[in-house]
């Protein structure tokens, strides 16, 4: 017979060895199988899902208000949220309906952001917004280059001068590419707070105090 | 852009560890799931308006069963729709395929040509079956347009078993049987043991939680799927999904789709075939559907930007013109349709193309020669034991060596595909 975990035990089950704030979801009958409780389907996503990468998302199963489900008590509520943020150890949990707006989702993660990491997350959501757009520019560059190159071969054969430049461009367009993936790495790996060891100290002794 | 028509998942090669199950023995009337009467509003969409659920008018249009069924490992219909959460899906079942479909009321593309004759041809035939339907509408309501994708999918499956050369009578009745000596599969549909299922679904978040709570996987992309203990192989896809608003485009691509997973189960599935034989022969069924809009990639599909890209004949002519066409050692090597580029899709279906017209028997003796159980082999056939049983075949199957096919194929190509 299964038994449901002490929140905080439930919590730290989810969070593993990840120190990143958590995002936990509950499936309904009307989400089931789907991102639907984070995403919408009628509003733009991106940023959204930029600032995932900043949490651990963790999606439980409809079965989870069950009474003897192992992590029930994340959701024992009457009314439970249909997700929440909340630190990695479970505190400061922010509880919110799956039907919310984008911007009082987007105010809560910016606010969990804030607390847990030490670089600008700011920074970060609108130096990645940017690559976003340049990876559209670029990947329809590369797809109109790769036509291209096909058509050539095909009018004038692979000997072709035009196809050594069209070649060329290619492969600039593919090194951009893959140059504009390293730069996006780099501006995700924003440091969390936990990881500083000033900012631990200090954290241990607001919680031993 | 489309996402992924991913490879089928399916890498775990067994026989179902000896719980294959038996054929489904065909249900002659369509029943409803007994249901309460305040479920009666509820499952009114279930109701058929061309046949009137009357049994002689189902049968005739070539249907067996419907609404509860089984369907892959561990799960039924019921399942399924308890899963999807209030999505109304319409299940039938005819003598090869076992059909699930939300897709919605469709309005026929007024302004293309091309579109309302195949339509009006394809009714002219559903007609046949089912007196009721309409010859000339405007728009294609919900069991309208399952009634003509089982009667697309039907047509698709004799095709291929004509092209194979086999009928029912060459095929085992279950599992564990030789047919004259030899091993045609594990039952009696091309060899698979179930029928073969197809799940077309209005939303792509259908296709999401299908995929979630069965496939084990995330996304919502049309994807292929072997259920290996049921012996059953799966196509599903959305019209959400990228592309596949237009009911030809996704006419297109079911035939793309569900040519591989007949070719690939020809003998039950146990290894993928190499990739030019199942990608090229999906292309020419999914070409006589529509060659404009044919589902050409596994990761591009139709696009009004892309002009003349579609137009595969005379590009395929002017690689040839120029001598620059990879032999067939060269299209030997393509392993993976995920992997393979547009230009290798396009002259995979040059390849299959020559062979339709020139040698259909050699073709079907190439399939037969690798698919089921590769002699020598063992039970997990790898990609590169197929890789390396191929030129034997081939110059077994075709009697030629793959040079001199090389040769007799560029002769075709400059005699038949038009400069322009």
């Amino acid at each position: 017979m299964l038994t449901a975990l002490p929140r905080e035990e439930a919590v730290l089950y989810l969070a593993g060895d990840d120190r990143r704030p958590l995002i936990v979801l509950r499936e309904c009958k009307l989400c089931n199988g789907t991102d639907d409780a984070l995403l919408s389907r009628q509003e733009d996503n991106t940023r959204t899902l930029l600032m995932t990468r900043w949490f651990r998302c963790v999606k439980l199963p409809m079965e989870v208000l069950e009474e003897n489900h192992p992590f029930h008590k994340l959701f024992e509520e009457e009314h439970p949220p249909h997700l929440f943020i909340c630190r990695w150890d479970g505190s400061d949990a922010i509880p919110l309906r799956g039907d919310r707006s984008r911007a009082e989702l987007w105010k809560n993660m910016e606010r969990m952001l804030a607390s847990e990491y030490l670089g600008s997350y700011e920074d970060a959501v609108k130096d990645i917004e940017k690559i976003f757009t340049q990876y559209d520019v670029l990947d329809q560059r590369i797809q109109r280059l790769e036509v291209d190159f096909e058509s050539e071969i095909e009018d004038a054969g692979p000997k072709s001068r035009k196809l050594k430049k069209i070649r060329k461009d290619l492969e600039e367009a593919r090194q951009d590419m893959a140059d504009l993936k390293k730069r996006e790495q780099k501006v995700s790996d924003i440091k969390l707070k936990y990881d500083d060891p000033k900012f631990r100290r200090e954290s241990e002794e607001v919680a031993k105090s | 852009m489309l996402r992924p028509l991913p490879a089928l998942p399916l890498l775990a090669l067994l026989f179902a560890g000896g719980v294959l199950l038996a054929p489904a023995t065909a249900a002659a009337v369509p029943a409803l799931p007994a249901v309460q009467e305040d479920d009666e509003e509820k499952y009114k969409f279930r109701e058929d308006p061309y046949t009137e659920d009357d049994p002689e008018a189902w049968a005739a249009a070539g249907y067996l069963g419907r609404d509860r069924m089984k369907w892959g490992d561990g799960h039924g219909t019921v399942d399924i729709d308890q899963a999807l959460g209030g999505v109304e899906v319409l299940w039938v079942e005819t003598a090869h395929f076992r059909i699930g479909c939300s897709l919605p009321e469709y309005k026929i593309d007024s302004d293309s040509k091309d579109e309302k004759e195949k339509i009006r041809a394809e009714l002219k035939l559903l007609q046949e079956r089912i007196p009721s339907v309409p010859l000339k509408p405007k728009r294609l309501d919900k069991w309208l347009r399952l009634h003509l994708y089982a009667m697309r999918l039907e047509t698709l499956y004799e095709e291929i078993e004509t092209l194979l050369g086999v009928t029912e009578e060459d095929l085992p009745t279950g599992p564990g049987q030789l047919k004259n000596g030899e091993y045609m599969g594990e039952g009696p549909y091309l060899g698979m043991t179930e029928k073969f299922t197809v799940l077309l679904f209005e939303k792509e978040s259908s296709v999401g939680r299908y995929r979630n709570r069965y496939v084990g996987q995330s996304g919502s992309e049309p994807t292929r799927h072997l259920w290996p203990q049921t012996g059953t192989m799966l196509f599903v896809a959305a019209q959400e999904n990228p592309g596949l608003a237009s009911d030809t485009t996704m006419h297109c691509m079911v035939a793309y789709a569900v040519t591989l997973n007949l070719i690939n189960g020809f003998k039950y599935y146990t290894h993928e075939l190499p990739s030019w034989v199942p990608v090229g022969l999906g292309h020419w069924f999914a070409r006589q559907v529509n060659p404009k809009r044919n589902y050409f990639t596994e990761d591009r599909i139709f696009s009004e930007d892309d002009k003349d890209v579609w137009d595969w004949a005379p590009r395929v002519r002017a690689r040839v013109d120029h001598e620059y066409f990879p032999g067939m050692t060269k299209v030997f090597e393509w392993k993976d349709p995920l992997a393979m580029k547009p230009v290798e899709h396009m002259m995979s279906w040059a390849r299959v193309d020559y062979l339709m017209h020139n040698d259909r028997d050699g073709l079907a003796r190439f399939v037969d020669a690798m698919t089921g159980r590769l002699a020598g082999a063992g039970q997990v056939i790898t990609p590169d034991i197929v890789f390396a049983r191929q030129p034997a075949a081939f110059e077994e199957a075709f009697g030629v060596s793959p040079a001199e096919m090389d040769a007799a194929f560029a002769e075709w190509v400059l005699e038949n595909y038009p400069k322009k």
